[in-house]
């Protein structure tokens, strides 16, 4: 605000306003006044302005490139000392370093095209050429001093840290400790241009697997790390690579400058070929589905509520005993469901009550269900002489019915309805019913058909805890009872898909979204952004997706790792687990289709896949 | 007498007569010009239009009437005329020698216009481009395509096996709903085009105008060709597009203060109201082409009688675009149980197509139809009703564009043909319904699409087909319908080929290079293509792969005389670039400007050999090399402002074929070194371009549509020439998104035509491979020498 320079006009540059801070100088956007062109000016740090040895370093750093011309470094105009000001002035360049650039690659979880990593890549490595072949180490670079101009060029910025080879060094320790060769931590007065080739390797480190190979809070850390340790092999961090890639990326992070790439072309070249063996074709996002379609026949929930069936249901039953659902056209699965219902009703269902009747006529399963779990309801409690009741009932427990089930068609389903009655402690609701009947695959929960006339069967010890243990409201509706089983852990920062299923699962195949209270769907999340990544989930593995910038991350101990890190912003389209006042739920969807609907404020979730 | 005397006299007669006409006193009262420009008028149209007394009549008739603007169907009625006038008047072999064809006959009139003292722009209500394209590019190789990936790419990385029927109904609804949602997609690609250039025209004046005159070009990076992630349920894609763009719209207009943010909302309102429903019901697909002998007649249809043409097996087959008795889009389980029955027909039978129709010239088509059966007559009137044909026959990937789409495809009455070749789909259209632009857009929605419904479809259950057999339409000929068609004339014989071998980055980097050398050379990458085709054109040499082939056939084929002055010809070519005219007004579409790059003016291939030769003889120099820096040098600085000014040239004209307006020299005046012969060429680029003129002179077409966005899938790109026998070499540009450039030739030279008929088409073939090849890798090594010259400095050298 009060810096004296702003509004100054040195040589022919008005200086005009801040543009950046340096490690040493600060950097001003100005104006050419003759030319008329926008300038970048670079002012020594009043801090630095009396110590000599820095103020030379300065001048050094224009004089070293004010004779290049190359298209990948930026261009010095002007340069002088004014009054004890030392300054010098350079193409202004307008676009956004790397750094930013792969900032914002990292908060849409997602990588940067190989195309532009080689293009990037590749001018990098011309411009550090160019400077080696001038006898100067550049010995900064990082992403940070790499500029990606709007008109795409890329230009490599900053010699502040250059050392003429020539001209010997002050020894101290420069460079950022992120992209710091092992040679340079040591020493300053190591640097060799092997030196700046390896930081241009961690830059393509970071720009292939979204992260730099050493970290740590403590910037010693971080160089001893270089010194030390070996390389994180880059296939760990995006298993997309070829063994090529990385074969790359070892070679040119090798500790020792001799066995590295000599030459940035050559690192270029080897690279270039390395990843030209991966289909190079982008991935495509599938789409989604076209306006106003919507899965319906045989593999979709109903969007009809249970009390709507019920009350339709009442209606229809004092016209006739078959209920005939509309928009659900008989596909062979609910053929043979009300084929179940009809050949055999449970037996506890046919001696219960005649007030039953009118359900176990009805011809789909779905029906059956619905009608089953306000039996389990009325059974409870101890009331339902006429429909009028039941109706009544209903409507008493709406809230629990309409927000967590749906009308299942699946035979799957149909068969695990004897458990409902089976433990009238147990059968708190039906949504409780539910997960006892899913929760563990037993025998009798899969029995077919003709099972159904065996005697009631009890549920066994061993489910109640989980009954005890998963939030019932966790688990709303289970299409696939006896499916693979993966939990959802979440909260407001973060969510996270623990497999649990014993086997790898494609990521790819999942798929969720936000359900307004209204019915209607959004933030749409699509598996394919996990399977960037990498394309399956493993076993004890978890897939996470945590908000920038925040801190209550649940980090669970039962993920034994990561395979998909995503970090969205809370405001992106595809966050649909966090608190919001229009919805309640979300919903689970396996390769398009809805399996599970789950309570947004349980924080955990249990679905089965088919 | 030569052909060029009997034109040159036909042309006198007909100046004669008109300008006796032109002189009478009721047509001079009419007239805004003196006697002396009328004789000049009337003499010009005479030498591009000698049509005898037609021209006179016409100009006679045109003075009785009382307004100033004419109806449609008069303006038809006249250009026929004129055409019949010029067909009559020379004879079969003048005519084809020298007659310019439709661009002439349409100038012609429209200078009959100003001599009758009548608005030619009122008189064309559809814009002089889209009045000419009704006229002049109706053949078949009046035809472009693009190509896409994205389905079939998306559908493999998604590990998605997609059946047959499915993949069929996945397309046949994108094109039903296409066909149901075009008028909107017209609306948002007239809105955002609208919206943007009044903004521009409002903001001039302040002193952020220069980003307003970018919002266009920012909004076409980011605008959406399909539903995002974030698009609701019930929100299609116009709607999803249209809302984007509001956002974007939002954005932007944001800082303008309320006068001016009302005034533009009020010229909107005002554009909207006066041109918008026209703009799409010129635009809109839904219309059929009926051929006469000199047009082409637009016959619009309602939505209600529209259906999708399928093509199996040879067969054609037709999908309701809409459900029975409603305007209610088709039902996709409806379709596509149709479409298994369609593809569950067993292979007897078989269908003569409409293939040998297709190139037949459109000017005998319309005869020729009424002398076929009336059940084919009736089947083929049937067709008129699908603007889209699907061909479910797979065609083989690695065919060039122009052979891929050699397949049937209708008899060129419909807008818009898709071709499987089951990796990708191509997009074979109308140069009168669709430009190169909205073309490759248009694949590039329905691919999204496409894939949008292979989602939906592959999670149902497989599709049954109908006990009911499909009816194809009865496209059966005769021996004597064939041996009819094969008498009628056909459109030229064409060889094709393509290439990816130009190495783009380069050319980037030049591009670069010469900015930092100065922000006065500003060559795009167009000019850089169409700079060395010019030196291609004198420089061509045939492989000696070719020359052996060439020698090795040529006992065997009689015209190989005439075949070897083809490929030997080495003329500077005059070339047509279109120029999206578009921004200024969409219904504008294009403007194609004619450009003759100036090699003999600036001696370019002279310089360039010389500044190599100083430059190699800087490099190998020993001793005091100063000297030869300095030779270097100087000449250095001379071709680079002969670039500098050669670009200036290129993109002044731009600015005119586009604005109709001059723009300041000024800037390249500033070059130390420019050339005497570049600026006298700079003063001598006109004010204004004709168009039609320019379409007069062109001889060959140049189209690139640029570098697509980094989501688009769109691979390739052929592009179209006009109906006019000179246009014969037809060049298309698009640069994928994946940074590689595609270069496509289409070859008309009268060296096809004469192999093809020797049975030697492989040969036709690998002539335009070897030419196209041969431009690419020059082009290459032309940049290198550009490179080499403007990077190398003195300070560079010394330091070595």
């Amino acid at each position: 605000m009060n810096d004296p320079l702003i509004g100054r006009q040195v040589a022919n540059f008005r200086i005009e306003r801040v543009l950046g801070r340096g490690g040493m100088a600060q950097v001003y956007y100005g104006r050419d006044v003759k030319l008329q062109r926008p300038v970048a000016v670079k002012v020594i740090d009043a801090s630095f302005r009396g110590n000599p040895a820095y103020a030379r370093r300065f001048v050094q750093e224009a004089r070293t490139i004010a004779t290049w011309r190359h298209e990948n470094i930026v261009q010095i105009y002007y340069a002088d000392n004014e009054s004890d000001l030392y300054y010098f002035v350079m193409e202004y360049l307008d676009g956004l370093d790397l750094a930013g650039l792969l900032a914002r690659y990292l908060r849409n979880g997602e990588l940067m095209p190989l195309e532009d990593v080689i293009r990037i890549g590749r001018a990098i490595a011309s411009a550090l050429d160019y400077a080696h072949q001038k006898g100067v180490v550049h010995r900064d670079v990082k992403p940070s001093n790499v500029m990606v101009a709007t008109d795409d060029r890329i230009v490599l910025m900053d010699f502040g840290l250059a050392l003429d080879s020539h001209q010997g060094t002050m020894g101290e320790v420069f460079g950022t400790p992120h992209y710091i060769a092992p040679e340079q931590a040591r020493n300053s007065s190591n640097a060799v241009p092997q030196s700046d080739l390896y930081s241009l390797g961690i830059i393509l480190y970071e720009m292939l697997t979204g992260t730099v190979p050493y970290d740590d809070p403590s910037p010693t850390a971080v160089a001893l790390q270089h010194l030390t340790l070996p390389l994180p092999p880059p296939r760990e961090r995006n298993p997309a690579l070829n063994i090529e890639t990385e074969a790359v990326l070892i070679k040119a992070l090798s500790k020792s400058p001799a066995d590295r790439y000599q030459k940035g072309y050559e690192l270029m070249d080897a690279l270039e070929k390395a990843v030209s063996a991966h289909s190079f074709a982008s991935p495509i996002e599938l789409p989604p589905l076209p306006a106003g379609m919507e899965f319906r026949p045989q593999t979709s929930l109903s969007q009809v509520s249970v009390a709507d069936w019920l009350a339709r249901h009442t209606q229809e039953t004092q016209t006739s005993t078959a209920y005939p659902i509309p928009g659900l056209p008989p596909t062979r699965r609910s053929l043979q469901t009300s084929e179940v219902s009809r050949q055999a009703p449970p037996p506890n269902m046919a001696s219960s009550s005649k007030k039953w009747g009118w359900l176990i006529g009805a011809s789909l399963a779905s029906v059956l269900i619905v009608g089953l779990a306000i039996a389990g309801f009325v059974l409870l409690s101890g009331d339902g002489n006429e429909d009028k009741q039941n109706v009544g009932a209903t409507a008493t427990v709406e809230p629990s019915i309409t927000a967590t089930i749906g009308v299942l068609v699946p035979q799957d389903a149909a068969t695990s309805i004897p458990t409902l009655t089976a433990s009238p402690t147990e059968a708190i609701s039906v949504a409780g019913i539910q997960t006892v009947a899913t929760s563990s695959p037993t025998p009798t929960l899969t029995a077919t058909a003709t099972s159904t006339n065996s005697p009631i069967p009890t549920a066994p010890a061993s489910l109640t805890p989980t009954i005890e243990q998963i939030s019932v409201s966790a688990v709303p509706t289970i299409k696939y009872p006896n499916g693979r089983r993966v939990i959802l852990l979440y909260n407001a920062d973060s969510f996270y898909i623990l497999n649990v299923s014993g086997g790898s699962l494609q990521a790819a195949s999942f798929g969720f979204e936000r359900i307004l209270n209204e019915g209607n769907f959004l933030n749409r999340f699509y598996g394919n952004q996990l399977a960037r990544f990498y394309p399956t989930l493993d076993s004890n593995y978890c897939a996470r997706m945590e908000i920038l910038q925040r801190t209550g991350y649940l980090r669970p101990s039962d993920c034994r790792g990561y395979n998909s890190s995503i970090t969205p912003q809370a405001q992106d389209s595809f966050v649909f687990w966090t608190p919001d006042p229009r919805s309640m739920q979300f919903r689970v969807l396996w390769n398009e289709e809805e399996i599970a609907r789950c309570e947004i404020s349980a924080e955990r979730c249990e679905v089965y896949l088919p | 007498m030569d052909l060029q005397a009997t034109f040159t006299q036909a042309s006198i007669k007909t100046s004669q007569n008109l300008k006796t006409i032109a002189r009478e006193s009721a047509v001079r009262e009419l007239s805004q010009l003196s006697l002396p420009e009328i004789d000049a008028v009337a003499d010009l149209v005479a030498q591009v239009v000698p049509a005898g007394n037609v021209p006179g009549v016409i100009l006679s008739g045109l003075a009785r009437l009382p307004s100033r603007r004419l109806p449609l169907q008069n303006v038809q009625r006249d250009i026929n005329l004129l055409f019949r006038g010029v067909e009559q008047t020379l004879d079969k072999v003048v005519y084809g020698a020298f007659f310019a064809g439709p661009a002439a006959v349409i100038w012609g009139y429209q200078n009959l216009l100003k001599l009758a003292g009548k608005d030619p722009e009122e008189s064309f209500p559809e814009g002089t481009w889209q009045f000419y394209l009704d006229y002049a590019l109706r053949e078949d190789t009046a035809r472009h395509a693009n190509e896409t990936h994205g389905f079939d790419t998306a559908l493999k990385q998604h590990k998605i096996d997609l059946s047959l029927v499915d993949r069929a109904t996945a397309w046949a609804m994108t094109a039903i709903y296409t066909l149901h949602q075009y008028t909107r997609l017209l609306e948002n690609e007239w809105r955002e085009r609208i919206y943007t250039s009044i903004l521009q025209n409002l903001t001039t004046d302040l002193p952020d105008a220069a980003r307003y005159r970018r919002v266009y070009s920012e909004w076409e990076k980011q605008r959406p060709y399909g539903r995002g992630r974030d698009a609701t349920s019930v929100e299609d894609y116009p709607q999803y597009r249209r809302h984007k763009f509001d956002q974007f719209w939002a954005k932007i207009i944001e800082p303008l203060d309320s006068t001016l943010k009302h005034e533009l909302e009020q010229r909107i309102n005002v554009a909207e109201n006066e041109s918008l429903a026209d703009y799409q019901r010129q635009l809109s697909i839904l219309a059929y082409l009926e051929p006469t002998a000199y047009g082409e007649k637009r016959t619009p249809i309602r939505l209600e009688e529209v259906a999708i043409g399928v093509i199996y097996r040879g067969f054609y087959y037709l999908l309701p675009v809409c459900q029975a008795g409603t305007a209610q889009v088709a039902d996709v389980h409806h379709i596509r149980r149709h479409l298994a029955t369609i593809l569950s027909q067993p292979t007897n039978g078989t269908s003569d197509g409409l293939s040998y129709l297709a190139s037949i010239k459109r000017p005998v088509l319309g005869g020729l139809r009424s002398k076929l059966s009336k059940e084919f007559q009736q089947a083929l009137e049937t067709l008129r009703f699908a603007p889209i044909l699907i061909n479910l026959d797979r065609r083989p990937r690695n065919f060039p564009l122009s052979q891929v789409r050699q397949a049937e495809r209708g008899v060129g009455d419909h807008a818009l043909t898709i071709f499987d070749t089951g990796e990708t789909m191509v997009f074979d259209q109308s140069h009168i319904f669709f430009d190169g632009a909205w073309g490759s857009a248009l694949a590039e929605i329905m691919t999204n699409e496409a894939l949008s419904w292979a989602v939906y479809l592959l999670n149902l259950p497989p599709a049954q087909p109908k006990q009911t057999q499909p009816t194809s339409l009865p496209f059966h000929l005769t021996t004597a319908d064939r041996r009819l068609i094969e008498n009628q004339p056909h459109v030229m014989a064409e060889a094709s080929a393509e290439t990816d071998n130009i190495k783009l980055r380069p050319i980037l980097s030049l591009r670069n290079l010469f900015k930092q050398r100065s922000d006065l050379i500003q060559l795009t990458v167009n000019d850089l293509l169409i700079l060395y085709r010019a030196l291609h054109s004198m420089t061509y040499e045939p492989s000696p792969t070719l020359i052996g082939q060439l020698e090795e056939l040529s006992p065997r084929i009689r015209d190989m005389k005439r075949v070897l002055e083809v490929i030997n010809e080495r003329q500077n070519p005059v070339i047509l670039i279109p120029i999206d005219a578009s921004p200024r007004s969409p219904r504008d579409r294009l403007h194609p400007m004619t450009f003759e790059v100036p090699l003999a003016e600036l001696d370019f291939m002279g310089l360039h050999d010389e500044v190599i030769g100083a430059l190699n003889a800087y490099e190998s120099a020993t001793g005091d090399r100063a000297p030869y820096y300095q030779r270097f040098d100087d000449l250095q600085r001379q071709y680079l402002a002969m670039l500098a000014g050669f670009g200036e040239i290129l993109s002044r004209a731009k600015k005119i074929a586009i604005e109709g307006e001059s723009m300041s020299v000024g800037t390249i005046k500033l070059l130390a070194h420019i050339p005497t012969p570049l600026q006298r060429l700079l003063d001598e680029v006109p004010g204004r371009f004709d168009m039609l003129n320019d379409l007069i002179k062109g001889r060959e077409v140049f189209s690139n549509v640029g570098a697509v966005v980094k989501s688009s899938t769109l691979t390739r790109f052929i592009s179209a020439k006009d109906d006019n026998d000179k246009k014969l070499l037809v060049w298309g540009v698009i640069t994928d998104a994946n940074g590689v450039m595609r270069l496509s030739l289409r070859d008309f030279r009268a060296h096809v035509g004469i192999l093809q008929a020797a049975g030697y088409p492989e040969l036709a073939q690998h002539i335009t491979q070897d030419y196209l090849e041969s431009y690419a890798l020059g082009l290459n090594h032309y940049v290198d020498d550009l490179r080499r010259i403007t990077l190398t400095s003195r300070e560079t050298r010394i330091q070595r």
